[in-house]
């Protein structure tokens, strides 16, 4: 219960005890699918965290990033640093997103004399929701039950770039009735790439055409990750096959929204 | 005159060409299927490689570092154990060079051992141009020859052609309409037609793994002993090598092979690795009487002069770990990268050697940043870094598409602007949820839109936008998530 | 071509800048300082001494790689002929004339001695051995062409047991390079896995590969 005046709720009991901590939603969770944002906030504040969303929030500038666009790019990070860089934990939702502030920015701005400290001191606290509630909270979530067999693609900014794997296989423990199943080359790339996949379409397709056979072939129900854009490319292309898998963020399961539809699925 | 590494023009027809083509995948799987898997294997059974790995690294940095010292001294020693060292400043510099003395042996057959920087120089092209008979001996490069093509891999110069492709080829090229279908027939009739080449070769031409700067020797690995073949039985035993080639010495060298091999083909040794220095001696039992050395730079100044950028790329030690492992590459094949090099180097490499242009910068951007490549170099090469790096230079030069640069131009302004990119996004979730309707999946989308839905649905926007309902909960405080600030 | 040379010494110098400037002293002990600590960077190797590792690793290597072991040279003649009629080839081979081989009592076990080597049987001798990778360290001489080792289509070479070293990175010093012409490491018999990614034995140097270790 939050009083009326927007002031915070007592410091609440769990790992979290009370810890300010701004959410960066990304765009595409910003847009297609706000129950992801939701879920990360539900269980931060099950570990007790007092979660703020920034308003000003905008684009980490990654498009740009990767089109080679240094000067756009720039511009979105200085930005993105100056609505974050207020809060002592800034947590994502999005390996990709996380890896874009915590590193690109970092080198961005590598002879900025003014903007190098201010990108280095803001990745220093900037996480992953799924590493940030292991690594940092070392949080267990309360328990939720979703009796079916889900298989995991690690996305391969969070798994190369910030070192996640382990972290979601150990939250998902706690998710009653779930039997994880190893996906067959789970560290290969699903070919979303970005811009990759519109630019170069039937590589993509290819590629993606690969994942989905090796999700398929577990017999899976679910499919989970940590990376919305992979995700919606996964689940895109699974139901244009007609396949009956259902796709979700790792964060939806965690949070007890694993009975809802999944990505792509009508009510 | 010799033509340098021909660019074919045309990326996107060349990997339609390729994904149409279910043979070529079939042979990239076994290849490269097979070499990630010895490799896992391999690797797997050393706790340690990492420290290995670093290790490597910092062993070419050091030589990266001071190439003009290891240059001189490379030099010094070879030419006092009696080989002649060549300087080629560009690639038809190297193939007239090699040409030359070529001709001045009189040569008018010549058997060559795998060299990708005989490639890159042009050298069949070159040897061809002067009419002398050139023989690839590596039974992958013989297959190439055979079909008139470039090879499509660094270590597996035919990957691409399926065994009843190299049985056609071997029965006309070897001249027996007879020849039976397994690869031990096919493999026998090859050493029998190159056997009687490998003893009327004129010059023996091959490149180098490492350069040994302390002793001015070259190492040569190899798995079917074609090297030695090629390089002990002719008069004259010609070395193409890169100059970023060098190490300091044989130990140094025998480190880097741990890695090299390992990275390669999943095996702990080349079945064959010589180190040649110098010619034959006075009481040698068998030896060339000439040995040329053709140091080449084509390029590789320029990478070194970026320091942090292009520098780190002369670390290759051309394992083709990277395109093994390339999401892209498994699917396209080494011929649709349109150079001498595939894959995640060939990307990095190609621009550097053939310059930036429309038809090189594709390679650079179809690639998703993985990161796998970077992941099994064993020295550490930040290729997705130095592919990112190329896209910052295309977009520079003004080679990307107006699309693009408007479309970043306004997505900046956009992000620059938050409650322009609150609305301007919810209008855009309104547009998607609409053209989806009732069923939640859009199957077409419009404009740059359909390269996505052409192969997948489009899931729609589960409701209004999340900073959206934000904005409206911080006007009107009630039950939400979290605090809008 | 000397303007060549110098356009690229001059290239590198400018890429470079002051790291071009390191004393020489400088860099040879950056150099040796990598070469300090062999141990951190090798693979592990079983216990067993040098002899049983490299026994072992012969079994890992491709098919056609065999290996044995004698107790004294003289028995090498009688070991290679067995060898001969387990793969049902005549006792023709061409004996490398150097001097642990060449006063050893080849006639009496059966083999007639040829000069011919190519497509043939070689028996050539070596002093050492690796048993990291079961590795053949060979010299090129007056007496040891190079060629003994890959025109065959099948090699013996025999290996004194105290030749062998433990790890890749002691297989030579060196003075070595500088000694002799070639320096070759044979590993196994020749092989492609060029077609398809098939195995083939034998292309294009031996087919198979035995190891006498004496001693």
């Amino acid at each position: 219960m939050r009083p009326d005046d927007g002031a915070p709720a007592a410091a609440a009991e769990g790992p979290g005890e009370g810890l300010e901590v701004a959410l960066f939603v990304t765009c595409l969770v910003n847009v297609m699918r706000p129950q992801i944002a939701e879920s990360a906030i539900d269980l931060l504040e099950a570990a007790g965290c007092h979660v703020v969303v920034p308003l000003e929030q905008t684009c980490c500038g990654q498009p740009a990033l990767n089109a080679g666009d240094a000067e756009d790019a720039k511009a979105m990070a200085r930005h993105q640093i100056a609505v974050l860089e207020p809060f002592a934990h800034v947590v994502v939702p999005s390996g990709s997103c996380t890896a874009t502030i915590a590193h690109d920015y970092v080198a961005l701005f590598a002879d900025d004399p003014v903007w190098g400290p201010r990108a280095r001191a803001l990745a220093s606290r900037i996480h992953e929701v799924l590493s940030f509630l292991v690594d940092v909270l070392g949080f267990t979530p309360p328990p939720v039950r979703l009796p079916a067999t889900a298989t995991y693609h690690d996305t391969c900014s969070g798994l190369r770039e910030l070192g996640i794997r382990a972290q979601p296989r150990q939250l998902l423990k706690s998710v009653e009735g779930l039997e994880l199943v190893p996906l067959p080359d789970a560290d290969v790339c699903c070919g979303f790439g970005g811009t990759f996949c519109i630019k170069y379409p039937a590589i993509a397709d290819a590629v993606v055409t690969e994942k989905t056979a090796a999700i398929r072939s577990t017999g899976a129900d679910i499919l989970l990750g940590g990376d919305l854009g992979c995700l919606m490319n996964m689940a895109g292309k699974l139901k244009r096959q007609g396949s009956t898998v259902r796709t979700y963020h790792t964060v939806e399961v965690l949070a007890g929204r694993g009975a809802l539809p999944g990505l792509g699925e009508e009510r | 005159m010799a033509q340098a590494s021909e660019i074919v023009p045309g990326f996107d027809r060349r990997t339609a060409e390729a994904l149409a083509n279910r043979q070529l995948k079939i042979a990239i799987d076994r290849t490269a299927g097979t070499a990630r898997a010895k490799r896992a294997a391999i690797v797997g059974e050393w706790p340690d490689f990492a420290v290995a790995r670093a290790h490597g690294k910092a062993i070419k940095d050091h030589v990266v570092a001071h190439l003009g010292h290891y240059l001189a001294e490379f030099e010094r020693n070879a030419v006092a154990s009696g080989a002649v060292v060549h300087f080629a400043r560009t690639a038809d510099e190297a193939a007239t060079i090699v040409v030359g003395i070529c001709e001045a042996a009189g040569a008018k057959r010549v058997t060559r051992s795998k060299s990708m920087l005989g490639e890159e120089i042009g050298l069949p092209h070159a040897l061809e141009a002067a009419g002398i008979e050139r023989t690839e001996t590596d039974l992958a490069e013989h297959i190439v020859q055979l079909a008139g093509e470039r090879p499509s891999h660094i270590i597996w110069p035919a990957m691409h052609k399926t065994r009843e492709e190299i049985h056609e080829l071997f029965k006309a090229g070897h001249a027996a309409p007879d020849l039976g279908e397994t690869p031990v027939e096919m493999a026998a009739s090859a050493r029998r037609i190159l056997r009687e080449k490998f003893h009327a070769a004129d010059v023996g031409i091959s490149g180098a793994n490492f350069l040994i700067a302390d002793s001015g020797s070259v190492a040569v690995v190899t798995n079917e002993g074609n090297a030695e073949l090629t390089t002990t039985l002719p008069p004259v035993h010609i070395v193409t090598a890169g100059i970023e080639k060098l190490v300091p010495s044989a130990g140094h060298a025998l480190q880097m092979l741990r890695l090299l091999v390992r990275s390669a083909t999943g095996a702990a040794m080349t079945q064959y690795t010589t180190f040649h220095t110098g010619p034959k001696r006075a009481g040698d039992a068998d030896g060339p009487r000439e040995f040329h050395i053709v140091l080449v730079d084509n390029g590789r100044t320029r990478m070194l002069a970026e320091e942090g950028g292009l520098r780190d790329m002369l670390r290759c030690i051309r394992c083709g770990a990277c395109m093994n492992h390339c999401p892209v590459f498994n699917q396209i094949g080494g011929h649709a990268y349109g150079g001498t090099y595939p894959g995640p180097m060939g990307a990095v490499l190609t621009p550097a050697l053939d310059g930036l242009s429309m038809q090189t910068r594709d390679l650079a951007h179809a690639c998703t940043l993985n990161g796998r490549c970077r992941e099994v170099c064993p020295v550490d090469i930040p290729l997705p870094t130095l592919l990112r790096g190329w896209r910052t230079k295309s977009w520079r030069e003004g080679l990307e598409p107006v699309t693009m640069r408007s479309g970043l131009s306004l997505w900046r302004s956009l992000a620059t602007h938050p409650l322009a990119y609150r609305l301007g996004v919810a209008a855009a979730s309104l547009a998607l949820r609409l053209m989806a309707g009732r069923s939640r999946r859009i199957r077409r989308l419009p404009l740059v839109g359909g390269a996505w839905t052409r192969h997948r649905d489009m899931p729609a926007p589960s409701g209004s936008t999340f900073l959206n309902s934000a904005a409206a909960r911080a006007r009107a405080p009630g039950r939400g998530k979290g605090e809008i600030r | 071509m000397s303007e060549a040379r110098d356009t690229i010494f001059a290239a590198i110098r400018g890429a470079l800048g002051s790291l071009a400037d390191t004393p020489a002293d400088e860099i040879r002990r950056e150099a040796a300082r990598l070469l300090e600590t062999p141990e951190r960077v090798r693979p592990i190797l079983p216990e067993g001494t040098a002899v049983e590792l490299f026994v072992a690793a012969v079994k890992r290597l491709p098919p056609g790689a065999s290996v044995e072991r004698v107790l004294d040279i003289s028995a090498v003649p009688a070991a290679v002929a067995a060898h001969l009629q387990r793969l049902g080839i005549s006792g023709l081979a061409r004996i490398q004339p150097v001097a642990p081989l060449a006063g050893l009592d080849w006639h009496s076990a059966g083999i007639s001695v040829t000069e011919t080597v190519d497509e043939g049987v070689a028996v050539t001798f070596v002093e050492t051995g690796i048993a990291e990778t079961a590795s053949l360290v060979v010299r090129s001489g007056p007496a040891s062409a190079i060629l003994d080792s890959i025109l065959p289509l099948h090699h013996v070479a025999v290996l004194p047991a105290s030749g062998i070293v433990r790890h890749l990175d002691e297989a030579f010093s060196p003075a070595d390079l500088k000694a002799g012409r070639n320096v070759m490491i044979v590993t196994g018999p020749s092989g492609t896995t060029d077609i398809e990614g098939n195995l083939v034995i034998g292309v294009h140097g031996p087919r198979t590969l035995h190891v006498v270790i004496v001693g």
